[in-house]
C-alpha cells in the first residue's frame, strides 16, 4: 500500500510538473544562457547540459512531451486495439478470423521493432513515434479485449439480453463495455507504462527527428555523450524515466484502479 | 573479441624488442618489423573509390595508397613533384606537360607510364562511371595526350587555375590501369592499387580497412619526412557516433582517432597519454544556405536578420569550444583567396527585429510567432547529422524563436535523406558544405546550374565572377581580388549564414610521433608516422 501511495505521489508530481512546466522553470528550456556543462549551482538545480541550456528546465518540459506522448500513443493502442477486439468477438465468423490472422502477424513482430518499421517508413518525427507506439502496442491490446468480451458473451445476462433480441449495439454498450471497464482499465495502465518506454526508446534512438526536443529519452541520448564528465545528466532522465514506468506498473497491477 | 589478444601477443612482441631491436639494428637499417598501428574514422562512406566517391573520409587512409602527379607543400603551399619529375604549363594556360618518373610499380607490379596516367584520366571521365568528384575537379580538361613512354600533356578547353591542385589530392591519385581494368568502377573500391607507400589489403564495410606497407616505395616526395613508411601495418576502423571516439582512443581500440568533441579532447590534452592536434581545414565553413526561392527567407532582409540574430561567436564558443573561429565568409580563413574584409557581421538582434518589422513581419499581440497577415513567420531548418551541425543547428533554431520565428528543425540522418529533403525543397535554410584548397569549390554552390546550389540564387553576373577566378591561372593576386569582390557579393545578398571555420580535433596516443596533415587537412601523411615503444 505505501508502495501505491509513493506511486500516486510521484505521477501526481509529474502530472503537476508536466502542467506547470512553462510557469515552474527557471529558465527557457531551449536557449543556451550557461557554459557548457555548467556543474549544479544556485538557480541551476541539475546545471547545464553540454549547450549551456538549462538542464532542470529541459527536464520539467521534458515531462510533459513525454506523459503528452505516451498518454496520445496510448490512446491509438486503447481505441485501434479496443475497437478491433471488441468488434472481433462481437461479430465472430469470418471477420474474427481476419483479424486474428492480422494480429497474429503483427505479434510475430517485436514491438519495437514493428515501431521502428514504422517510424522508417513514414520518416522520423513527433506523430511517427506516437502512431508506432500506438499502433505496435494494439495488437496485444486487440487480443486482450477481444478474449475479456468473449468471456463475457457466455455470461448468462448476456444470453438472456440476445435472447430478447436485443441487437448487437446495445449488448456492446449495456453490458459488454461496462462489465469489462474495470478489467481494461487495469490492462491500460499497464500499456501506459509499456507505451512510456517505447516512446522514450524510440526518442532515445533519435526518432523523433528533431535533436531539440527535451523528451526524456531524448535527453538520455544527448548526455550519453558525456557520461565521465556529467553523469547527472545521464542519470536524472534515466531516474525519471524508471520511476515513473514503477509507479504506473505498481499502480496498474493486482487490483483494478478504483 | 579477437582484438585483446592480438594485442596480447603484440605486447609479448613488445617484451622482446630490445632483443629484437638489437638485432635489426645489427643486420639492417630497416625500422623494426611488426608494427601495427590502428587509426579511428569517423563516418563510414558509402563508398571509398576516390576517383568516383567524394568523401573525405575516404581519402584518410587513401592518400597514403596513391601517389599523385604532383604534391602540395603543406608549409609552404608550393607544388612538388611526385610522380611527375617536371611540368610546364603553356602561356595561354591550355596544355599541362609533365614528365613521369621512371621505374616506379604499382602495388600489383604494372609499370607506372604515361599509359597509366591516361588510363586513369579515362576512368574518371568516363561519363558512366558517374565520378561525384574527381571528373569535375578536371575541369574544363577534354583529352590526356600521351607525347612518350614517360611524357603526357593535358588539354585544357579553357585556362583552369586549380589544375595542379587537383591533380595533388587523392581524388585525382594514380591507380594501376590494369586493376582498373580487372574490376571496374563497381568492384575496384575493394582492390584498389596504387603506388603509394601502403598497399590496399581489405576493405569490410562498416567494419575495417587495411594497409600494410608497401616494401619496394622508393620514390617518396620530398614533402615527406621518411624515405619509407615506418609502420607495417594500419587497421582503420569506424566511431561514426562521437561519444565513442575519446573513448575509443583511451581504451587502447585505436591510436589515432579524429573528430574528437571538444569536452573530451580538453580532457584528453590534459593527460599525459595522449595528445591532441587542431587541424585547421580549408574550404567552407560549416554553413547554413538560405533558400531564396521560399518565404519568407526569398526576402533579402528576412536573411540578414536571420544572420544578424545569431550570436555565431557564442555557439561556436560552446559547440566547439576554444579551438574553432567563427566563419565571416564563404570561405573559411585557411583557404586561399580568403578575406577578412567583407566580413559577415557579428550579433545585433535589434537590428535583426528591426529588419524583421520592415520586411513586415510584426510582432504578435498574443505572444506566438510573428505574423504578416494571416502568414506566421515559420522556418524550416534542415541539418546533416556530421560534424555537430545537430548541435549548431539546435542553438542557431533557437536565436530564430528568440526573433519571434516558429522553427522546425530536422536531422537529415544521412547525405540521401539531406538531399532528398533539398529536393522537396520545404526547407529555409540548410546545412551543407564542402572541403578543399582552391576556392573553386564554391563554383557548384553558387552557379547557376551548380550541383550543390541549394539556396537557388541564380546570378550571371556571380557565376561570371566565378568563372573569371577559376581561368585565372597565372595571377593569384587577380584571383584573390575576384574571391574578394565574390564574398561581398555572396555576403550583400546574405545567401549563408557562416558559423564555424573547420577545425579538426585529432586525438593520438603519445607512442604515435610524426603525424601530420596534408593541406587539404583531413589526410595524414601515414609514411612518417613512427610508434614509439
Amino acid at each position: 500500500m505505501i508502495a501505491k501511495r509513493l506511486a500516486w505521489g510521484w505521477l501526481v508530481v509529474m502530472l503537476g510538473i508536466a502542467l506547470l512546466a512553462p510557469w515552474l522553470s527557471p529558465n527557457p528550456p531551449a536557449q543556451s544562457l550557461f557554459d557548457p556543462l555548467a556543474p549544479p549551482g544556485p538557480g541551476l538545480p541539475l546545471g547545464a547540459d553540454a549547450l549551456g541550456r538549462d538542464f532542470l528546465a529541459r527536464m520539467m518540459v521534458g515531462a510533459r512531451l513525454s506523459l503528452l506522448l505516451t498518454g496520445l500513443a496510448a490512446a491509438v493502442t486503447l481505441i485501434v486495439g479496443g475497437l478491433a477486439g471488441f468488434s472481433a468477438a462481437i461479430v465472430g465468423g469470418r471477420y474474427e478470423v481476419a483479424i486474428n490472422w492480422l494480429s497474429n502477424v503483427l505479434l510475430a513482430i517485436p514491438g519495437l521493432l514493428l515501431a521502428m518499421l514504422f517510424v522508417a517508413a513514414w520518416g522520423p518525427g513527433i506523430a511517427a513515434v506516437i502512431l508506432a507506439v500506438g499502433i505496435g502496442f494494439a495488437p496485444s491490446f486487440g487480443r486482450v479485449t477481444r478474449s475479456i468480451a468473449k468471456s463475457l458473451l457466455e455470461e448468462g445476462y448476456v444470453m438472456a439480453a440476445q435472447a430478447i433480441g436485443g441487437d448487437r449495439l446495445w449488448i456492446t454498450s449495456r453490458h459488454l463495455l461496462p462489465n469489462s471497464l474495470p478489467q481494461l482499465a487495469s490492462y491500460a495502465g499497464t500499456y501506459f507504462a509499456w507505451a512510456f518506454l517505447a516512446v522514450t526508446t524510440l526518442t532515445f534512438l533519435g526518432l523523433a527527428g528533431d535533436p531539440s526536443i527535451p523528451e526524456w529519452g531524448a535527453l538520455l541520448d544527448s548526455s550519453r555523450s558525456h557520461l565521465q564528465s556529467a553523469p547527472r545528466l545521464a542519470a536524472a532522465p534515466a531516474l525519471a524515466i524508471t520511476l515513473t514506468v514503477l509507479a504506473v506498473h505498481a499502480i496498474a497491477s493486482k487490483e483494478p484502479v478504483p | 573479441m579477437q582484438f585483446p589478444k592480438r594485442r596480447g601477443a603484440w605486447r609479448l612482441g613488445l617484451a622482446c624488442a630490445p632483443f629484437l631491436l638489437g638485432l635489426v639494428a645489427a643486420c639492417a637499417s630497416d625500422p623494426s618489423p611488426g608494427r601495427e598501428l590502428s587509426y579511428g574514422l569517423t563516418l563510414a562512406p558509402t563508398g571509398i573509390d576516390p576517383h568516383i566517391n567524394a568523401s573525405v573520409e575516404l581519402g584518410i587512409p587513401l592518400s597514403s595508397v596513391y601517389d599523385t602527379l604532383v604534391f602540395q607543400d603543406p608549409d609552404t603551399g608550393a607544388y612538388v613533384p611526385g610522380l611527375a619529375t617536371d611540368w610546364s604549363i603553356s602561356a595561354d594556360g591550355l596544355t599541362y606537360s609533365f614528365v613521369l618518373r621512371e621505374q616506379v610499380v604499382f602495388h600489383d607490379g604494372t609499370r607506372f607510364d604515361a599509359d597509366a596516367v591516361k588510363a586513369n584520366i579515362d576512368y574518371v571521365l568516363d561519363p558512366d562511371h558517374r565520378s561525384q568528384k574527381a571528373a569535375a575537379m578536371l575541369g574544363p580538361l577534354h583529352e590526356v595526350e600521351v607525347l612518350g613512354s614517360y611524357e603526357v600533356a593535358f588539354h585544357l578547353d579553357r585556362p583552369y587555375a586549380p589544375m595542379l591542385d587537383s591533380l595533388s589530392q587523392v581524388y585525382l591519385g594514380m591507380a594501376s590501369p590494369s586493376a582498373l581494368e580487372t574490376w571496374g568502377p563497381a568492384e575496384y573500391q575493394f582492390h584498389q592499387v596504387g603506388t603509394g607507400p601502403f598497399r590496399f589489403i581489405e576493405y569490410l564495410p562498416n567494419d575495417r580497412l587495411v594497409l600494410e606497407r608497401n616494401p619496394d616505395y622508393a620514390w617518396a616526395p620530398e614533402i615527406y619526412r621518411r624515405d619509407a613508411p615506418a609502420i607495417d601495418r594500419i587497421t582503420f576502423r569506424f566511431f561514426e557516433d562521437p561519444a565513442t571516439r575519446a573513448l575509443a582512443l583511451e581504451g587502447g581500440q585505436v591510436d589515432i582517432i579524429g573528430e574528437l568533441p571538444h569536452l573530451e579532447a580538453d580532457r584528453l590534452a590534459e593527460s599525459s597519454e595522449f595528445k591532441v592536434d587542431p587541424v585547421l581545414i580549408p574550404g567552407q565553413p560549416l554553413q547554413l544556405i538560405f533558400n531564396t526561392e521560399r518565404t519568407p527567407t526569398d526576402d533579402p532582409r528576412v536573411r540578414r536578420a536571420l544572420v544578424l540574430g545569431v550570436d555565431r561567436s557564442r555557439i561556436v564558443d560552446t559547440v566547439f569550444g576554444g579551438y574553432s573561429a567563427a566563419a565571416v565568409g564563404p570561405l573559411s580563413a585557411s583557404t586561399f583567396g580568403f578575406a577578412a574584409d567583407p566580413a559577415f557581421p557579428p550579433y545585433d538582434p535589434e537590428v535583426a527585429a528591426e529588419l524583421l518589422e520592415q520586411a513586415g513581419w510584426a510582432l504578435s499581440d498574443g505572444g506566438g510567432p510573428r505574423r504578416m497577415g494571416d502568414a506566421e513567420l515559420q522556418l524550416g531548418l534542415v541539418v546533416p547529422p556530421w560534424g555537430s551541425n545537430p548541435e549548431v543547428g539546435q542553438l542557431v533554431a533557437a536565436a530564430w524563436e528568440q526573433l519571434g520565428a516558429e522553427v522546425t528543425l530536422t536531422v537529415a540522418p544521412g547525405f540521401g535523406p539531406l538531399n532528398e529533403a533539398r529536393a522537396q525543397g520545404e526547407y529555409s535554410a540548410i546545412g551543407m558544405n564542402s572541403f578543399g584548397t582552391d576556392p573553386d569549390l564554391l563554383r557548384p554552390f553558387y552557379d547557376s546550374e551548380g550541383f550543390f546550389n541549394w539556396s537557388g540564387f541564380r546570378d550571371p553576373e556571380l557565376d561570371a565572377l566565378l568563372e573569371e577566378a577559376a581561368a585565372a591561372f597565372d595571377s593569384p593576386d587577380r584571383r584573390e581580388a575576384l574571391y574578394k569582390e565574390f564574398a561581398e557579393q555572396v555576403r550583400d545578398q546574405w545567401l549563408i549564414l557562416p558559423v564555424r571555420d573547420y577545425v579538426n580535433l585529432v586525438g593520438s596516443s603519445q607512442r604515435v610521433e610524426g603525424l601530420r596533415f596534408s593541406p587539404q587537412g583531413w589526410f595524414p601523411y601515414l609514411n612518417d608516422l613512427e610508434l614509439q615503444p
